[in-house]
Parts: C-alpha cells; sequence; structure tokens
C-alpha cells in the first residue's frame, strides 16, 4: 500500500517538469517593448498559480475516495491558504498600478501563491520516506526554479528540506 | 488477495494514472501562461477575477472534511 501511495505521489510531482521534457518548454516570452515587466510577470504567475490550484483541487476531489488522508490534508492546506494569498496578490497588483511604482512587497504578496502551495505539499514529509520528500522537494524547487526569470532582482524563496 | 484489496490497488493505480495527467495539464497551462508578453486588459483582469471566483467557491475548492 505504501508502495502504491509512493507511486502517485511521486507521478504527481515528479512528471511536472518531466512531460514535455527540456528547458525551452518553459522559455517565458519577451515582455513587450513599452509594457511594465512588474504588470505582466505578476499576471503570469497569478494565471498559472489559478491553473494548479484548480487541476490539483480537481484531482485530489475526484480520486479522494482512493487517496489516502494525508493528501487530502495537504491538498486542504492549499485550499485553505492559497485563495488569500491569491486575492492578496490581485490587490497588491492593483495598488501598484494606482501608485505606478516597483513595491518589493507587491513581488511578495503574488510569490505567496506559490509559497502556499509549497508549505502544503511539504507536509506530505510528515508522513512521507526520505526519498518521497526529496522527489517531491525537487519537482517543486524545479517549478520554482522555472519561475526564476519572472523576479531576476528578487530571487524567489527555495522550498526548505 | 481480497477482491476489495484488489479494487482499492486499480483505484490508486486510476488516481497514478490521473495525476500525471494532471501534471501534464499544469505544465501546459504554466507554458501558456509564460506567452503573455503585454499587460492583461481591464476586460481580462475582469474575467481573471470572476474565474477565481467560481473556481474558489467550486465544490472541487472546498475542504475534504478527512
Amino acid at each position: 500500500m505504501k508502495h502504491i501511495r509512493s507511486l502517485f505521489i511521486i507521478s504527481l510531482f515528479g512528471f511536472l517538469l518531466s512531460l514535455p521534457t527540456g528547458c525551452s518548454f518553459f522559455k517565458p516570452a519577451p515582455i513587450a517593448e513599452g509594457a511594465d515587466p512588474v504588470v505582466v510577470n505578476a499576471e503570469r504567475a497569478q494565471r498559472s498559480s489559478l491553473d494548479v490550484f484548480r487541476i490539483v483541487t480537481k484531482w485530489e476531489f475526484d480520486n479522494r475516495l482512493a487517496l489516502p488522508p494525508e493528501v487530502s490534508q495537504a491538498v486542504d492546506q492549499y485550499r485553505a491558504k492559497f485563495p488569500t494569498a491569491w486575492n492578496e496578490s490581485r490587490l497588491a497588483l492593483k495598488r501598484y498600478k494606482e501608485v505606478a511604482g516597483t513595491n518589493p512587497n507587491t513581488i511578495n504578496s503574488i510569490t505567496a501563491a506559490l509559497l502556499a502551495a509549497q508549505d502544503s505539499l511539504l507536509k506530505l514529509k510528515q508522513n512521507a520516506s526520505p526519498n518521497e520528500v526529496t522527489q517531491v522537494t525537487n519537482a517543486l524547487s524545479s517549478l520554482i526554479a522555472s519561475l526564476r526569470s519572472f523576479f531576476p532582482s528578487n530571487p524567489i524563496p527555495q522550498p526548505q528540506p | 488477495m481480497e477482491f476489495a484489496t484488489v479494487i482499492k490497488a486499480l483505484q490508486l493505480a486510476a488516481a497514478a494514472a490521473q495525476a500525471a495527467a494532471a501534471a501534464r495539464e499544469i505544465a501546459l497551462a504554466l507554458r501558456a501562461s509564460l506567452q503573455q508578453s503585454t499587460p492583461l486588459t481591464p476586460e481580462q483582469n475582469a474575467e481573471l477575477d470572476t474565474l477565481a471566483s467560481a473556481i474558489f467557491a467550486a465544490p472541487e475548492s472546498q475542504p475534504s472534511g478527512r
């Protein structure tokens, strides 16, 4: 049973960036000339993180009866944190547009949506083997690293093992 | 092996397969978002906020209670 649990946990996050392969798959389009990169990058992160939330919660919902409780509980942590973090990031972006200035807190608010996912995923390690923790955190690190180009002067904190 | 155990194993295998499909969907969604090169229009922002509200209110977004 534990082997099967490891299988789907690894499948969920281990395949995150393996299909399709190649760093170029996630190469962001250049920001249009004259466009504010803070706004474009923030909106990219907000759109993608919303998609991730929708897909992950739907997957857990559809397979709930087959999944161990700790997986549902980890996704519940994500459900509890993400909407607030996402809405705060949208509000921060609106405030940024109003004052037309660069505020480091704006970027911190926007990355909070992704970090909310990280926190809930790391809770899996309470009941997971060291190999599972490594694979999950490696997959999440790869995802966050692929978004590093969004914030060249504000590195996104890496998940702690 | 009991029938119930076999069914459970098949359900977990199905969940794993769906996890792989979900991971691919995430990758494609991430790639699509990275193609944005200009700020969203006010209409697009309004649509995004409306979409988020619908997602957060959906049954899939409610606590599992487990």
